[in-house]
């Protein structure tokens, strides 16, 4: 599996590290229910199909990625910076060609 | 991985006198002996070392990238590049753009660590010397491009990575940063406690074509 990353270009899923599901939230801190809170450290969906995941760029820019892959095919059909440099790397063009 | 010995088989056959000169007559692990060549009788690739003046990492607050590229390059006497895995280099300085908001700043002079530190607001960026935590290994020849993809799979054909561009990745496990100085050149930044293993990777890894080590240089 290779992933494109936005900053790097397209490299091997070994210099990756995967950061889990990339579509939870955790609850405000202020937020007294404690089932809220299980729910984001445990439960999690086992989705056969897209999902949003993040992936660590650990072996090269060291970037965090929103990655939409699918769990059956391994296709991914979307590869996003997260974080906070996310909007200078859509202002700049040609990185990760 | 070589053979971890530096021994030859009939070291008790050795004589006191000799023993230095027997050393560097064979490859010897994790270090790189200028004259020592192996592979090849006409080895097609160099090895050497590269030494910088200094060399600092410099990370750009979110948001900052455009003051910091332009205050590196009024240092560094160049026109950043355009975009993350370029480089652009001028005789006394180059400068590596290598992810969003993080460059390398590698100077011919030991005064570019106080130089660039103080041209940098702390509003701006944050400077980390590396000068000592980084050892630089140059591998030139027509093969070289063969060796690397010995280890990383990243395209180095000349179209998708020309001279200029350059490319974190890991190599043996240590991460690297790998600069196209010519179609033939590469340079590979490694840090310094893994850099014996890394060239004991490399000399392994050159060994099918044949290398012959060269006197240290600089980067610059
Ligand atoms: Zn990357």
């Amino acid at each position: 599996m290779r992933i494109h990353c936005p900053c790097c270009g397209p490299r091997g899923v070994a210099e990756f590290s995967y950061g889990g599901d990339g579509t939870v939230r955790r609850p405000d801190l202020s937020v007294t229910d404690t089932d809220a809170h299980v729910a984001y450290v445990f439960e999690r969906e086992n989705p056969r199909g897209p999902h949003v995941e993040l992936w660590h760029h650990i072996g090269g820019c060291r970037h965090w990625l929103r990655v939409t892959r699918d769990t059956l095919t391994h296709e991914i059909t979307s590869v996003e910076m997260a974080g906070r440099f996310a909007g200078e790397a859509a202002r700049i063009s040609g990185a990760g060609a | 991985m070589s053979d971890v010995s530096n021994e030859s088989p009939n070291t008790t056959a050795r004589t006191e006198a000799t023993k230095p000169e027997a050393a560097v007559a064979r490859p010897v692990v994790g270090r790189l002996v200028p004259g020592e060549a192996a592979g090849a009788e006409d080895p097609s690739l160099t090895l050497r070392e590269l030494s910088a003046g200094a060399l600092l990492e410099v990370g750009a607050w979110p948001n900052r990238r455009e003051n910091v590229a332009n205050r590196l390059g009024e240092l560094a006497g160049v026109t950043l590049p355009g975009r993350p895995g370029r480089f652009t280099e001028s005789p006394s300085a180059l400068v590596c753009w290598i992810a969003f908001g993080r460059f390398i700043y590698v100077g011919a002079a030991a005064e570019d660590t106080a130089r660039v530190d103080t041209a940098l607001d702390t509003e701006d960026a944050a400077v980390v010397d590396l000068s000592g935590a980084r050892r630089i290994v140059r591998i030139e020849g027509e093969t070289a491009r063969e060796v690397l993809n010995k280890a990383v799979a990243i395209d180095f054909d000349p179209a998708a990575f020309p001279a200029g561009a350059l490319a974190q990745s890991v190599i043996h496990q240590i991460p690297a940063v790998i600069l196209r100085r010519s179609e033939t050149v590469f340079d590979v930044l490694a840090p310094s406690s893994l850099a014996d293993a890394l060239i004991d990777w490399m000399t392994d890894a050159a060994l099918e074509f044949g290398y012959r080590v060269e006197e240290p240089g600089t980067i610059l």
